[in-house]
């Protein structure tokens, strides 16, 4: 049953950070896209904000592999 | 590293502005700007702006006409090949607009030609056996009444025909005529026929009904319909003719008038160019000033130059950048050729301040390095090395394509060599192969590789940390400097403290670390005040972010053995293969651009940061057109 729990744990750690990147990357996408459309110069910043969220993502996935692994 | 520049400024006669401004032009190597006496755009003493007299205003406007038209006109020719060259006028003169205008006309004339003609073979293509189905018909009507006969198409429905039929008679009170003929298996081909007093409302009603009229190309407007169909048919064999030959004689009139014309653009911007330059240029009653950024190494020559020219009787002085003048220095970037491709990763971000850091070296060593990290398998580098082989030799891209190429190549020798140590080859293929991992099994040591992406981002976050801490204390910006020391004592301390931890390290590190790290706090407390602490943090966090490392490097090698999996798995083996084949090649498209983006933002958002001042100027030399 534990392990059962530690998986849904994991889940619900790399699952809440994705929907949290993808719902702030909506926004950066949705927003970058207009900017760009006005000042091209400015895919440099765009691309780098885009990517900023994607930390969330990635720290939820480490923890799962922590979870799942025991940390050890 | 950034190239240092030389304030310039070119003193000469004043009538000889004009002829200096040209050379300056075709030298190619001054920045201009305004004297700085002349910044706020009022006169000081004698010196004032140049002012642009009533006849240069006059030219600069016809010039701007000129490019506007120019540039409307060429967009508008197709592209052609050689041809002998037609002499225009000199640019922003009035025989120029007036044979602009001329030569606008012609091709708009031979672009009518061209199209009419493929609207008729479009008329042809679309309508072809209805047309061949009117053409018999004879428009009449049952009473007196100037017939006025309309072609339709209906679908094969006897009843929608006898419909329309009826409301025809209804309207025209019974004074005209529906003819239709069969045209293929679902379409009937109709002329009607009703007086010419009653086209009006005829036409509404068909519009109304959402029937399809034949509608002829405008050529033939005011010819009676079936006159015209006739004539349309016969000239469907002729058609295909008339149109190369009208499109062979646009090309033609492009291929003499666009290098002519290209070549006129370009005389004439470089004119508008040496006008607008005025504007930043400095004049007594009888001298004038240019002023100028150039790297410095050029001085020597230009002023050898000028002296040659203009037989000494215009000098130029040279000073360098003073305190306070960093923002208006423009940025020229000077690295071995081996890492000048690297320079186009900064294009994304403004260029650095004159003064400050040029990152360049260190992204084409660690740029590399983190995107072999997460690739990190030998099958894919060695293709990638075959793609930017192959795209070097064949010069795909320019010369942008080229410096790609090199980025590429040194990513995927990178990537090869990492997957030399994880022993990976198109995933866990290599093992079957005879590999095995050198340095650690990413699929199995998890936390050794989250630990080893840590360790490189301390290595990355610290080495930016202390190039900042230097500059800052070099340019004796010493609060900074010592906030920046404090937080590079903090990552020192805190990796090894960690280490002792999870007793990677013996534990007897832990208390001189913590001391380390601990001292780190205090300096950087010092230095930046109790906001420090907050960097302090971002700091660590600037290190987690390298988890990505690992993620990302995780997720390509488990899908490559996804891959692997299928094509043992999945029957009959040929669709395994497919299957593990088209796996392989989304996973090698994955591993190109998700390492890069995660290798850029790792530069820009964590490494940057540490010690990049951008806000740099370009270097825009006033120069002549190509």
């Amino acid at each position: 049953m534990e392990k059962v729990y530690l998986a849904i744990a994991a889940a619900f750690s790399i699952g809440i950070g994705a929907l949290a990147t993808a719902w702030v990357q909506s926004r950066i996408g949705t927003a970058g896209a207009g900017a760009l459309s006005e000042k091209p110069e400015l895919r440099g910043a765009v691309i780098v904000m885009l990517a900023i969220p994607e930390t969330l993502v990635i720290l939820g996935f480490v923890v799962a592999v922590l979870i799942l692994t025991g940390g050890g | 590293m950034i190239r240092p520049m030389s304030k310039v400024q070119v003193l000469g006669p004043r009538r000889l502005l004009e002829d200096a401004l040209a050379f300056l032009q075709g030298q190619g190597v001054l920045d201009l700007r305004t004297p700085a006496l002349l910044a706020s755009g009022a006169s000081r003493g004698a010196l004032h702006c140049v002012p642009l007299r009533e006849g240069e205003q006059a030219t600069e406007r016809a010039l701007e006409k000129a490019v506007e038209d120019g540039e409307q006109l060429l967009a508008a020719l197709p592209a052609a090949g050689r041809a002998p060259e037609e002499a225009l006028p000199l640019p922003g003169s009035p025989q120029f607009a007036e044979r602009l205008q001329e030569l606008a006309a012609d091709r708009r004339r031979l672009e009518e030609r061209a199209a009419s003609l493929r609207e008729e073979r479009q008329v042809l293509d679309r309508y072809g056996r209805l047309l061949a189905a009117l053409a018999p018909l004879k428009p009449s009507l049952p009473l007196p009444g100037e017939p006025h006969p309309v072609g339709l198409v209906m679908r094969n429905d006897r009843r929608a025909l006898e419909l329309l039929e009826a409301e025809l008679r209804r309207l025209t009170s019974g004074n005209c005529s529906v003819q239709a003929r069969p045209a293929g298996d679902d379409q009937f081909a109709v002329l009607v026929t009703v007086p010419r007093t009653h086209e009006r409302e005829v036409t509404a009603l068909l519009f109304e009904r959402g029937v399809e009229e034949i509608r002829l190309p405008a050529r033939y407007a005011g010819r009676p319909l079936v006159e015209a169909l006739r004539l349309l048919l016969s000239r469907e064999r002729d058609l295909p003719g008339l149109i190369a030959s009208a499109e062979e004689e646009l090309e033609r009139f492009s291929a003499r008038v666009s290098p002519a014309l290209r070549r006129a653009l370009r005389e004439a911007r470089d004119r508008l160019d040496r006008l607008r330059a005025l504007a930043s240029c400095g004049e007594t009653q009888h001298a004038f000033v240019v002023t100028g950024w150039l790297p410095s190494t050029r001085v020597p020559s230009l002023e050898a130059d000028l002296v040659r020219a203009f037989e000494g009787r215009i000098a130029l002085v040279a000073y360098p950048p003073q305190p306070g003048e960093e923002g208006d220095v423009p940025v020229v970037l000077e690295n071995p050729p081996a890492l000048r491709p690297f320079e186009r990763l900064l294009a994304l971000v403004p260029p650095p301040t004159y003064g400050s850091l040029d990152p360049t070296p260190y992204l084409a060593i660690f740029f590399p390095l983190l995107f072999g990290l997460m690739l990190g398998d030998a099958g894919f580098g060695a293709l990638g090395i075959a793609v930017a082989l192959v795209a070097r030799l064949r010069g795909w891209g320019g010369p942008a394509g080229r410096d790609l190429s090199a980025i590429a190549l040194a990513c995927s020798a990178s990537s090869l060599l990492f997957g030399i140590l994880f022993g990976e080859v198109f995933g866990n293929l290599g093992t079957s192969l005879g590999f095995h991992p050198l340095l650690l099994d990413r699929r199995r040591a998890v936390l050794a590789f989250l630990a080893l992406s840590m360790g490189v981002g301390i290595v990355h976050v610290g080495l930016g940390t202390a190039l900042g801490a230097t500059h800052s204390l070099r340019h004796r910006h010493l609060r900074e400097g010592v906030e920046r020391l404090g937080r590079l004592l903090l990552l020192l301390g805190a990796a090894p403290a960690a280490l002792a931890l999870v007793g990677v390290i013996p534990r007897a590190v832990l208390a001189p670390s913590l001391a380390v790290g601990g001292a780190g706090v205090v300096l950087a407390v010092t230095g930046g005040g109790p906001m420090a602490l907050l960097e302090v943090v971002l700091s660590l966090g600037n290190v987690l972010s390298y988890a990505r490392l690992m993620a990302l490097g995780l997720a390509s090698v488990l899908l490559a053995e996804v891959a692997n999996h299928m094509a043992s798995a999945v029957r009959p083996v040929a669709v395994g293969v497919a299957l593990a084949l088209l796996l392989h090649a989304v996973n090698f498209t994955l591993g190109l651009v998700s390492p890069l983006i995660a290798s850029l933002r790792l530069h820009y958002v964590e490494f940057f940061e540490k010690f990049y001042e951008g806000g740099g100027r370009a270097y825009r030399p006033f120069a002549l057109g190509t």
